[in-house]
């Protein structure tokens, strides 16, 4: 079983209890327009190039034998500064899970465990699934809730900890901001609600979509008495589009 | 615990201190070099983090700096051409391991201190008259010596000449080398087998200064320090295997090198946990650069003091966290008249970051960050 990952953090603190080490897995169903992983949203692997620094001696647009290089036209093993690279690296569940567990002692001791994250971690189903099931630890997702509920289901199944995300209350603009409608998000959350799991609802609060008092006051009604947090938005999340060679949507609005 | 969390509360403050020190380790390393109990367990540290006894100790504990890449760089072009392996090529290491202990032992001599009546009515009677030897750009050598066991003897994709003249030409020659070396090698502090080369290199040093007595009829001592020594030895030699270019600096004390890539702080202390430091406990920590965003909460100190904790019970001597923040320190470069009171820790002092000459300010940006 094999999955696309596009970066593994170690000793991240706010992704659930204790200290824990965070995988990012790529592809993801929303385009949210704000999104501060824009690697995290095509499930192929991209060429990323830190252009800023580039000094142009064109050692990478020289041919070369490497079959990864191939699709994109472009060496990623020749720069002298490591400039040009490949986000997106195909792994099995348990050549991952082999990785994990090298600093996973570490991390138990710690009151922690891993987080699958995105990206989306439910746009690869079966591969998530299997990590999860291969991990001798606490166990976190981290996800948007748009997935078909029975695999919704199944996840929640196999999780320790819930990190869902319900960004914005009214459909119509949950359809404008994020591409999707919200209608089997919510399916989810009520799913998620009774499931007995431990789980947070997190909002990432974007000036003038999420922060909204509207908003705000839609999503309380939506969830409850769930546990609830508002996430800060990191203004410097634009920087990564331009090495991606894609949009940020977000800065035209601003 | 409790006291962890005090001292991650002062690193919050972004003075680089406290620094930390493991008795464990230190006084037991202490008494195996022939101190006694009762007065090793009264260490303190000297200027840096250098280990001495108050009162009864005349130790002399910076006065020399074996550098690794050095030796490496040595034994690359006397022996590589000749060593069929690459255990036969680590006996050369450590033949001119001990040859540069001969070398710098032999240059120590006629040490006299000047008379001051002040000193000695502080002091009691001297016992320990021994000299500490740092050694410099552990992850540097050990990084090298793992790029040659790989490419040359294992995996044989490199020839000898290959990266002898890539290295003598700073990678002008056979260019293609320097990616691969220098970003696609194992590094140390990723928790590989690399670390176990800088586990030797340790042993090798300790091990050669074993027996060896010095001018004061005291002994010398093995480190894990670089002082200054990061800058000025890395400009003895030139590139090296390991990827390194010309003139770039070594990592500051006991560091992973300035451009591995780092999968983050557990596995740097798993690697930098694996040397036994009772036998090289002249002092030298491991430095890790926070970005202040680690504090941010009760929380996170609490889980940065585990870190710290978990450092020393995995075997660790010593260990300093900064706080910083690139962003700020580029703009204090810029504007250096808006922040005066930037403070950041070097190697083994703290310091006004825009009182600093430029190279320790761009190597104190260079560091590895761990953000979150």
């Amino acid at each position: 079983m094999k999955g696309v990952i596009f970066d593994i953090k170690e000793f991240t603190l706010h992704d659930g209890p204790g200290v824990r080490t965070t995988v990012f897995l790529k592809g993801c169903p929303l385009r949210c327009i704000w999104c501060h992983n824009p690697e995290g949203l095509s499930i192929k692997p991209q060429l990323m190039v830190k252009n800023n620094l580039c000094k142009g001696c064109g050692k990478c647009f020289m041919p070369c034998a490497h079959a990864e290089c191939a699709p994109f036209k472009r060496c990623v093993h020749a720069c002298p500064d490591g400039l040009v690279s490949i986000s997106g690296q195909e792994m099995t569940a348990q050549d991952l899970v082999d990785k994990l567990n090298k600093t996973l002692d570490f991390n138990k001791a710690m009151g922690g465990g891993v987080t699958l994250s995105g990206g989306e971690p439910l746009f690869q189903p079966d591969f998530t699934l299997a990590v999860l099931t291969l991990l001798d630890c606490h166990k976190a997702i981290q996800t948007c809730g748009y997935a078909d509920p029975s695999v919704f289901q199944k996840m929640v199944d196999a999780a320790d900890y819930i990190m869902m995300d319900i960004k914005i209350a009214d459909r119509e603009l949950h359809k404008k901001y994020t591409g999707v409608y919200n209608d089997v998000i919510l399916e989810n959350l009520d799913y998620l609600r009774n499931s007995g799991k431990e789980y947070l609802i997190r909002t990432p609060m974007i000036k003038g979509i999420t922060d909204t008092e509207d908003n705000l006051a839609g999503i309380a009604g939506l969830i409850g008495d769930s546990p609830w947090e508002k996430l800060p938005y990191n203004d410097m999340a634009g920087a990564k589009y331009k090495m991606l060679n894609m949009k940020y949507q977000l800065e035209d609005l601003q | 615990m409790e006291v962890y969390e005090l001292g991650t509360r002062l690193t919050k403050a972004g003075l680089g201190f406290p620094q930390y020190s493991n008795d464990d380790v230190v006084i037991d390393g202490l008494v195996r070099l022939g101190y006694d109990t009762e007065d090793a367990v009264d260490y303190v540290v000297a200027a840096c983090w250098e280990f001495i006894i108050p009162k009864v100790g005349a130790d002399v504990a910076n006065i020399a700096a074996l550098s690794f890449p050095k030796i490496v760089d040595i034994c690359l072009h006397k022996h590589l051409l000749s060593c069929s392996t690459f255990d036969e090529f680590m006996e050369k290491v450590e033949e001119e391991i001990h040859q540069e202990c001969d070398n710098i032992c032999g240059s120590i001599k006629n040490l006299w201190f000047v008379p001051s009546p002040l000193m000695q009515m502080c002091m009691g009677e001297i016992k320990y008259n021994n000299f500490g030897i740092h050694g410099t750009g552990i992850s540097t050598a050990a990084d090298s010596l793992y790029a040659i066991k790989k490419h040359i003897y294992d995996e044989k994709t490199i020839s000898k000449t290959e990266l002898i003249e890539a290295v003598d030409s700073d990678f002008e020659k056979h260019s293609h080398l320097l990616p691969v070396l220098r970003y696609e090698t194992e590094k140390m502090g990723n928790d590989t087998p690399v670390d176990d080369i800088a586990v030797t290199l340790l042993d090798m040093f300790s091990n050669s200064l074993k027996g060896r007595k010095n001018c004061r009829g005291g002994i010398y001592r093995a480190g894990t320090g670089s002082a200054m020594f990061y800058l000025w030895h890395a400009n003895e030699i030139g590139a090296s295997p390991d990827g390194r270019r010309k003139g770039e600096p070594f990592g500051a004390n006991f560091s992973p090198s300035l451009f591995a890539r780092i999968n983050g702080p557990v596995s740097v202390i798993k690697s930098f946990s694996k040397p036994d430091f009772r036998k090289t406990i002249n002092g030298g920590p491991l430095t890790l650069e926070f970005h202040s965003s680690m504090f941010k909460d009760e929380d996170c100190i609490k889980k940065v003091a585990m870190l710290v904790k978990a450092y020393m019970d995995m075997g660790g001597h010593q260990l300093q966290l900064n706080t910083v923040n690139l962003e700020t320190m580029k703009e204090a470069q810029k504007h250096p008249e808006n922040y005066r009171q930037l403070v950041v820790r070097i190697w083994g002092w703290s310091a006004y970051f825009v009182e600093l000459d430029k190279e320790y300010q761009d190597h104190v940006m260079r560091r590895q960050e761990y953000v979150l």
